[in-house]
């Protein structure tokens, strides 16, 4: 497998346009960033994470679970406050907010454990620790 | 040769503001400070935090700063409550000289950054600095005097923090607006939609705390300021527009991955952010001010105007270099 290394990222594009022009496959190139590049993901045809699905589905069921809770539990116990409606929106919609956090956030844990396999390592470490540099890997036609 | 209609324009503008007694003026000049200072804002916080993708479009924002020199001379007394019975700090000669040195300072300050960035200077990030600090205090006052003084004597110390908060997302909307004249997909533009996602949660977020504290407290002092505009027709209808161009359409839009790298949606919603920050400020102003239709439009259209020229001139002297 050929390394290139980079220390800026205009050149680490350049060569990797390079390479796809001379006709390497996309699948033949693996890049390692410090930084999130967006082009290289455009030019290396990288397809969308399926992890921002979990975190929707964890988000919604959060939102939907907190207004739940509290409509359902001012309506088991009407008690009314400070003159205010029983279902009153605004401070409904912080725990709303605390819960689609939650939710969200635990939901994208469990399913970036789930896609990278884990605890099989393999999946998310890299060859070679690269550092702030600007990593290609290619590898070689057999 | 190229600046002279704006100098015109510039007095013009000037004129119109200072002729107009009616208040009409603050709508305009609002819009224009916040889209001019948050420019600014925008670069010298990418420069502290040693962004590199703020470099393609730095020129063209900086070209905002000389505008900051208009503002000054749009100091005006708009039809004011407490002009019936002034006090030591609400007056109107303090008024006036406090507000013009203010907008001086942070238009001086701003100017000195500009100079110092585009020369890559090594002192770009102290005036960086310089300038954020001195915005904070010159936003505080002017959101306080120009807009929070209609109210007095209700007062919120989250109320300017809102302003800054607009001011930062006008100079990512002109961004938004840079980036379509660029006609490029690139990093910038991902970044200023990101940006624009962040800075409309933060925004959403203090305009649902400002009201949140103020329905929850039901103290008669503090609920005025939203049942006086609520009262007037159409007033609820501001509310939920101020919130849905701020923080709902950016939101929901950028929540998609693809939208942020899509030009013509990034142009859209940064319309639509500039189209709040109007709306905003009409919801803040609109029980006081009998605003002026044709007066308002000729106004914006010039303060628009001088700002998308200086930006076009920048852009015009980069490509002769």
């Amino acid at each position: 497998m050929k390394q290139l290394m980079f220390d800026d990222k205009d050149a680490f594009l350049a060569k990797l346009r390079e390479l796809l022009a001379a006709g390497t496959k996309p699948e033949q190139i693996a890049v390692c960033t410090p930084v999130p590049v967006h082009e290289a993901m455009v030019l290396l045809q990288v397809p969308e994470s399926k992890l921002r699905w979990f975190t929707f589905v964890g988000a919604f069921t959060g939102l939907l679970s907190g207004f739940g809770l509290t409509i359902y539990t001012v309506w088991s116990w009407p008690l009314i406050t400070g003159g205010k409606p029983l279902v009153s929106l605004p401070p409904f919609t912080i725990i709303a907010f605390e819960l689609t956090i939650l939710f969200g956030a635990v939901l994208s844990l469990l399913g970036f454990m789930f896609l990278s396999r884990l605890p099989a390592v393999k999946q998310i470490v890299t060859p070679v620790e690269t550092g702030n540099q600007y990593a290609i890997f290619v590898e070689e036609d057999r | 040769m190229k600046r002279f209609p704006l100098i015109a324009a510039c007095a013009l503008l000037v004129a119109l503001v200072q002729l107009d007694k009616s208040g009409t003026h603050l709508l305009p000049v609002l819009v224009g400070m916040a889209l001019a200072m948050g420019g600014v804002l925008v670069v010298a916080a990418a420069e502290l935090s040693n962004a590199k993708w703020i470099v393609p479009v730095k020129r063209p924002l900086l070209a905002v700063a000389p505008v900051l020199f208009v503002f000054p001379l749009l100091v005006k007394i708009a039809p004011y409550p407490w002009l019936a019975h002034e006090n030591a700090w609400l007056r109107r000669d303090f008024f006036v000289a406090r507000d013009v040195v203010a907008l001086l300072v942070v238009a001086i300050v701003g100017n000195l950054f500009r100079r110092a960035s585009l020369a890559e200077s090594a002192a770009k990030g102290k005036w960086a600095v310089a300038y954020i600090l001195t915005f904070a205090v010159v936003k505080t006052l002017i959101a306080m005097d120009w807009v929070m003084s209609f109210d007095y004597p209700w007062v919120s110390t989250m109320f300017p923090v809102l302003y800054m908060v607009e001011c930062f997302c006008a100079g990512l909307a002109l961004l938004g607006l840079i980036c379509f004249a660029r006609r490029k997909s690139d990093g910038v533009l991902y970044d200023t939609a990101t940006l624009l996602f962040g800075f409309a949660l933060f925004w959403g977020g203090l305009f649902f705390a400002q009201y949140l504290t103020i329905w929850y407290g039901n103290i008669p002092e503090e609920v005025g300021f939203y049942t006086r505009r609520f009262a007037i027709r159409g007033g609820k209808c501001l509310f939920a527009t101020n919130a849905i161009l701020l923080f709902g359409i950016p939101f929901t839009l950028f929540l998609i991955h693809r939208a942020r790298q899509n030009v013509r949606v990034v142009t859209v919603v940064s319309l639509m952010i500039l189209a709040g920050l109007l709306v905003s400020q009409l919801f803040h102003i609109r029980p006081y001010v009998h605003i002026h239709l044709g007066l308002l439009v000729i106004q914006l259209v010039i303060m628009l105007g001088v700002i998308a020229a200086t930006i076009s001139i920048a852009k015009d002297g980069s490509k002769c270099k």
